[in-house]
């Protein structure tokens, strides 16, 4: 951190002059309260406490339960739409980072996570282990390990938050966080500065280190060096603890991030971004009737029966083997195809065009995440009247209407799928071809971006293959 | 940005959002799925002698893909039932095409004490399904309405088509900008 706020001028980011939220007459007071985030958290709590009552004492079939619909139609549906059309509404509001508060004044005095985990390697490995237990253990259809999920994200946030300084849990461990702060890099708002140089001469810097009341950034950015989303919680302490009014929320261009120029020349990152998008596929492909053949497979030709050992098999195959393999191989062939022309290494090549799967990525986790939003978002209703009936409220709740469910007809919800699908593959090429324009002309930047092209390409080919096919569910039934 | 950067982006832009606009009346027009897991259809529906709650998947059901699964109590003990016969009948309502009738079972119930029966149906449009059970406390019968969506995808070839589209527009617009690119060596 040190290094960061001693930066010099140059490093300083200078945002063109866009609308700013926290300008907006009501909104923008309301945002920068000194409580403003408890605003938004204290119904985030709530939800989450409605998840652990019902996931653990109510009826323990998925539909009939809160814990199970909220927390894998709603939560999911509703987070990813935020992420496309605001930001990171989810880590703004987040309920565990509630008790952490609470943790922090236990703090041990200052220690600081480990130097050798402050990266991303930690949340990789978290999103590969959270996406195998939910196949592996069923959870959505689970309320009660739905439950068990959601207070083992309170004890750990809790934990992390007691034992060290700053807010490792956010920033190094959440996978939740991780998938958040990726996707936000497609969001149309941003923190900035108003006036970097400002900044310059701001001796208390209190946007990071935070002010008598108001905590600094927990994941220690630094507003006027900011040029990413990228672990930006927008809890908007920094712009509470600025003592200049100096911080925005500003819009910003569709895409800006997976365009621009220079993102951090860092494995970690690149792996996270790029494995991100094959999660997207692997995460579906869980759902679909394929992968019965596999496990088939594994089970006659491997001799694996265990279904947990398989599906981690395939879950680390599908989601961190490929994409590495794969992530090592385009930016080789992209390197070669340059002729050395571009005279960035293959590390470099890969962090310059790892980013630009992000909106593809995003597309695919529209038309899944989208899909059980849209096919079940009303079911919310009848399982709260169930819940209200069941403890006494029958004259409130009435009888509880099985029959909602869908948001939308059925008929359109595949087109939009692929409508989502077909946006993120577009707005993918466009990225990569601005990329490859900004450090090449036309021809060589053609070769440059081919194997990026083709790779996205079949991506979009399998995604589009694996939407056609129906969500079985797997676990619904039991196999005879 | 240079002016020319600037320029050579535009048109990608133009081209790409084209393409974009395609794929949207593409996939308008097409048909598909798009299932998901289980929905509570009845809850605790009095059907004789007994209660029932009956479970659809998936969601949206297909046609050739219709499971049920059914919980069986007695309405006077609210004892859970595992001793009686459940059938299940799906009667199209849209089409003149025969009834399909299964009965349902413990052996692929997700919870052994429910029963489950798969149901093929053969056609899109509303179905009725009835649920007969058979027992020592008498007999019951309940009746729903239920939608199934064509299984009709996007199909493979125009899966292979939008994509490709998109890389062949990608090349066609770097080779204008190769075009209009100045000649090397050659001064005004």
């Amino acid at each position: 951190m040190t290094e960061t706020l001693g930066a010099s001028r140059a490093a300083i980011y200078i945002p063109q002059p866009r609308p700013d939220l926290l300008r907006t007459p009501g909104l923008g007071r309301l945002l920068k309260w000194r409580w403003g985030r408890l605003v938004f958290q204290l119904p985030l709590l709530a939800v989450a406490a409605l998840v652990l009552y019902d996931g653990f004492t109510g009826p323990q079939l998925a539909p009939a339960n809160s814990a199970t619909v909220l927390v894998w139609i709603h939560y999911r549906g509703l987070v990813i739409l935020g992420l496309l059309l605001v930001g990171n509404l989810f880590c703004s509001a987040c309920p565990f980072t509630l008790p952490r508060t609470l943790a922090r004044r236990f703090s041990l005095a200052g220690r600081r996570w480990p130097r050798r985990l402050r990266n991303k390697w930690v949340s990789l490995a978290g999103l590969l282990v959270f996406f195998w237990i939910y196949e592996s253990l069923d959870l959505w259809a689970s309320p009660w390990l739905t439950a068990w999920l959601v207070l083992a994200y309170f004890v750990g946030s809790f934990l992390l938050e007691a034992l060290f300084a700053e807010s490792p849990f956010c920033k190094y461990v959440c996978p939740l966080g991780a998938f958040n702060f990726v996707q936000s890099t497609m969001s149309p708002l941003q923190i900035t500065a108003r006036s970097p140089a400002l900044c310059l001469d701001c001796q208390g810097k209190e946007c990071v280190r935070g002010s008598a009341h108001v905590p600094g950034c927990g994941t220690e950015l630094y507003a006027p060096m900011m040029q990413s989303n990228l672990d930006c919680t927008l809890c908007l302490d920094c712009a509470r603890a600025c003592p200049y009014d100096n911080v925005a929320l500003q819009l910003r261009a569709p895409l800006q991030e997976a365009t621009m120029a220079r993102w951090p020349v860092r494995r970690d990152l690149s792996m996270l971004v790029f494995a991100l998008t094959f999660m997207a596929l692997a995460n579906a492909f869980g759902m679909v009737p394929p992968i019965y053949a596999v496990q088939d497979w594994m089970a006659s030709s491997l001799g694996l029966i265990a279904p947990a050992l398989q599906l981690l098999l395939i879950q680390g195959t599908l989601t961190l083997v490929l994409p590495g393999l794969l992530l090592l191989g385009a930016a080789w062939a992209s390197n070669r195809a340059a002729g050395g022309s571009s005279g960035a290494t293959r590390q470099a090549m890969a962090a310059r065009y790892a980013p630009t799967f992000i909106p593809l990525g995003l597309g695919f986790w529209v038309a899944h995440y989208g899909f059980h939003l849209a096919i079940g978002g009303l079911t919310i209703i009848p399982v709260l009247q169930a819940l209200l009936q069941d403890h006494g409220f029958a004259v409130f709740a009435g009888r509880p209407a099985w029959g909602m469910g869908a948001l939308l007809p059925a008929e359109v919800i595949f087109p939009l799928q692929v409508v989502a699908v077909m946006l993120g593959f577009c707005a993918a090429l466009y990225s990569q071809a601005r990329q490859a324009l900004r450090h090449a002309p036309p021809r060589p930047a053609l070769g440059q971006l081919l194997p990026w092209a083709l790779l996205a390409f079949l991506l979009t080919l399998a995604a589009l293959q694996l939407f056609n096919l129906p969500m079985e569910m797997r676990g619904t039934f039991r196999a005879t | 940005m240079r002016p020319d950067l600037r320029r050579q982006t535009r048109l990608l832009a133009v081209v790409l959002a084209l393409l974009g606009s395609g794929a949207v009346a593409q996939g308008a027009a097409a048909e598909g799925p798009g299932t998901g897991g289980r929905a509570i259809r009845l809850e605790d529906e009095p059907a004789g002698p007994y209660l029932l709650r009956v479970v659809t998947s998936p969601t949206p059901p297909r046609v050739g893909s219709l499971f049920l699964e059914i919980r069986v109590v007695s309405a006077e003990t609210r004892e859970i039932l595992t001793d009686v016969e459940v059938a299940a009948m799906a009667i199209p309502t849209e089409v003149a095409e025969p009834a399909i009738q299964d009965p349902a079972t413990h052996d692929f119930a997700p919870n052994p004490v429910e029963y489950a029966v798969h149901l093929p149906v053969t056609s899109p449009g509303v179905w009725e399904i009835r649920v007969q059970v058979r027992g020592a406390l008498g007999d019951g019968e309940v009746s729903f309405l239920q939608r199934i969506s064509s299984s009709a995808t996007l199909g493979a070839a125009l899966s292979l088509a939008l994509p490709a589209a998109g890389i062949v527009g990608l090349v066609l617009v770097f080779l204008v900008l190769q075009r209009q690119q100045p000649t090397p060596g050659v001064k005004d």
